[in-house]
């Protein structure tokens, strides 16, 4: 009688599929992050509908036509720190605290052999808690703006940076991991011109017409600092894993319009384009470092050729916003620069195209007493909320508000909070 | 005049706040064959499968021969059916584990009908008779046998024949520095399904899958299916597997089917990590496997010769 021992063969393929790598480039090119921008609480918390309402957070990276309609006479300047988190970070820090970690300690081999139900319930909780996209945001900026009559100019020097995280199921439950790091540094000048009573003319007597409309033109030079690494758990190689630091630059151009009382008194209507050229920043390899390993270990071109690949599909089309605000007639005294506003943008907020409905944004301003700001709107089919305090030399302004990762709304809903401190004159 | 605007535009404002706030997720089987994978794909990252194999379901029967709508639905239906690297790992275990689990009675392990042969573990102090099928998660197992079959016959078409024509006697060659290697047409695999228009990584989800699937559903048809009754051991402290048949001569051909499903699996695995990227790791699980032909080489040689 003759024994059957293929099924070591087998018994050792079984083992092997445990291990199996998987692609490069689970994650496209996220071209949510290709064109350069500064995203701010202020317009966030108002549902980022923006582009017709005017401030010194939408003129610059927003629509630099509303350079014009700041008012004051002093040259204002002033120093900004933010930071924001988004996702499921409180989950995934309670799943890793509790439960994870723990099974680390004890370790999870001695879990797998003794306990196979709570290795199965440990790895399932990881793939859906690791599913939902976490991003950490951070950045500093120091910026001015001047109004000399109807001539508005501004520009600064802005460092933001953005950390996205994602754990999937990368095919027959191969836990596949994806980190990616971008840092921008802007530095951005911006003017515009506003023609209104005389200067509008004959038009001035027309119904209808706007009192006022500007025209802002901003260049923006962007340094861009990238990093990515992805691959399936087993695919980081413990002895030879290396960090690639790609950087490029480009510079981009944005066009804006802005028209006061448009129709009827208090709406007032914004356009804005930005990279009006497509610019894309060609990202070349900066330098590498060793994560584990050896150091001095040789590059992988196939992993930097895959990075570069990736990040080269970026589309950076683009993106116009177009929108209308309306000024309340709110005859209290303690509330002022009431407004209600609505922008279409196309501009995805995703790694996929989105379709019309995730273009729209609504929202809703108001400042109480002259120091607390008050904000709300709805992007996205999602509520956002905020609330600024200005104090002198002082302020701060914090955001809650949702984003759509997916192509369509409800999809990938993740919730985000941003928080502001700045310094200066105001 | 003004403020009859001005109210009618706040009511213009409402209307849109719930076309802002709508769900588009009724939408998900609208639009392009290309649209409904990407929609599937996002709702089975999200954890939706229900709405994932609906949005497969109605793309599939539009575009049945579709590549993309074939490897996305044979990966969702193993995953809503938890399919997935635990089953194998708990398998393996379970087979190669001396301990912690139930030894079945040593004689008779096969019938009468069968004692005229000699089983060559029965009298084997270093092997130990068990049964596959009390393996604990087995049950689970059987009744997902439906969904192997379905993800194995939608990815079907879409593997390349270079990956299905495994062949026990040549398929596992003597390479160069005499250790044993996989023969078969790699690039012209890869060519293939390159050629279907898949992305890399719906070609790695593909050959994950597929190998998931083939090796699983090898298992069961060795478990559960062969036509004769089979007593299992454990030899070597459970490195190895031995299993006596009624009749052993007609056990190698009543299990071709699992040796292709195994073999194909061996393909795609292999494929994958020369495609993707091959970590050290798994160079040296493609060995292991090579490494165990090597003790059953000669028993193949015989086989192969006859």
């Amino acid at each position: 009688m003759r024994p059957v021992s293929l099924l070591r063969a087998a018994l050792g393929g079984l083992a092997l599929l445990a291990f199996a790598p998987s692609a490069h480039a689970q994650f496209r090119a996220l071209g949510q992050d290709a064109i350069f921008s500064t995203p701010s609480p202020v317009r966030l918390a108002q549902g980022n509908a923006y582009v017709a309402a005017p401030s010194r957070e939408t003129a610059l990276f927003g629509n630099p036509a509303h350079l014009s309609y700041l008012g004051g006479r002093l040259p204002k300047v002033n120093l900004g720190l933010m930071a924001s988190v988004g996702g499921n970070v409180r989950e995934a820090y309670d799943f890793y605290n509790q439960q994870l970690g723990p099974a680390i300690e004890e370790g999870l081999d001695e879990i797998r052999t003794n306990d196979p139900n709570r290795l199965q319930t440990l790895y399932d909780d990881a793939l859906r808690i690791g599913a939902s996209q976490k991003t950490a945001r951070a950045g500093a900026d120091l910026t001015g703006t001047v109004t000399v009559g109807d001539i508005g100019i501004g520009g600064g020097v802005i460092g933001t940076g953005v950390t996205r995280a994602q754990m999937l199921n990368g095919g027959a439950g191969v836990p596949y991991i994806d980190l990616y790091s971008q840092a921008d540094l802007l530095i951005p000048v911006a003017a515009s011109y506003r023609l209104h009573g005389p200067a509008m003319g004959a038009l001035a007597a027309i119904s209808g017409v706007p009192s006022s409309i500007a025209g802002g033109i901003e260049i923006a030079y962007g340094r861009r600092w990238l990093t990515a690494k992805s691959g399936t758990v087993d695919a980081f190689d413990p002895d030879g894993e290396k960090l690639y630091l790609f950087t490029g630059s480009a510079v981009s151009v944005g066009l804006g319009l802005q028209a006061e009382d448009v129709g009827l008194p208090g709406i007032d209507v914004g356009l804005a384009v930005r990279n009006l050229f497509g610019s894309e920043v060609a990202l070349e390899l900066d330098r590498s470092w060793d994560v584990s390993g050896s150091d001095g270990q040789p590059d992988d071109p196939a992993e930097i050729a895959a990075i570069e690949q990736r990040f080269a599909q970026r589309g950076a089309a683009p993106a116009v916003r177009a929108g209308v605000s309306y000024r309340l007639p709110i005859p209290v005294t303690e509330i002022a620069d009431a407004r209600v506003s609505a922008d279409y943008t196309n501009r995805s907020t995703s790694e996929y195209d989105q379709s019309f409905q995730a273009g729209l944004r609504l929202g809703a301003q108001a400042t109480v007493i002259r120091m607390l700001d008050l904000r709300a709107g709805v992007s996205q089919g999602l509520p956002s909320v905020g609330a600024g305090l200005r104090l002198p030399g002082f302020r701060i302004d914090y955001a809650t508000y949702g984003v759509e990762d997916g192509a369509l709304l409800g999809q990938l809903p993740r919730r985000a909070h941003m928080l502001q401190l700045r310094f200066g004159i105001y | 005049m003004v403020r009859l605007s001005s109210r009618a535009l706040l009511l213009g404002a409402a209307l849109l706040l719930p076309l802002s706030a709508c769900d588009e997720t009724s939408a998900l089987t609208e639009g392009t064959v290309e649209q409904q994978v990407i929609n599937a794909r996002i709702a089975r990252q999200g954890g939706d499968y229900d709405a994932a194999v609906r949005i497969l379901e109605q793309a599939y029967a539009a575009s049945p021969s579709h590549p993309a709508v074939r490897v996305e639905y044979g990966v969702t239906v193993l995953e809503r059916n938890q399919i997935d690297l635990l089953d194998l790992d708990r398998i393996a275990q379970y087979l190669s584990s001396v301990t912690g689990s139930k030894t079945v009675a040593r004689t008779p392990v096969l019938p009468a009908s069968a004692r005229g042969v000699v089983c060559t573990y029965e009298n084997d102090p270093d092997a130990t008779p068990f049964s596959p099928t009390d393996y604990a998660d087995f049950p689970t197992l059987q009744a997902n046998r439906a969904a192997l079959q379905q993800a194995l016959t939608l990815l079907d078409p879409v593997i390349p024949d270079a990956l299905q024509s495994f062949d026990l006697c040549t398929s596992i060659v003597d390479g160069p520095d005499g250790r044993p290697m996989l023969r078969y047409e790699t690039q012209a695999a890869l060519d293939e399904l390159r050629a279907l228009g898949l992305s890399d990584t719906e070609i790695s989800a593909a050959l994950a899958t597929n190998a998931l699937a083939r090796f699983l559903n090898a298992f069961l048809f060795l478990t559960d299916d062969l036509p004769q009754q089979t007593a299992w051991y454990r030899v070597d402290g459970g490195t190895s597997i031995g299993v006596c048949a009624e009749d052993p001569d007609a056990l190698a051909d009543q299990a071709q089917e699992a040796i292709q499903d195994m073999g194909e699996a061996l393909f795609s695995i292999d494929l994958r990590a020369r495609t993707f990227g091959t970590t050290s790791t798994s160079q040296e699980l493609v060995d292991l496997v090579l490494q165990s032909y090597e003790d059953v080489r000669d028993g193949v040689a015989d086989y192969c010769g006859q």
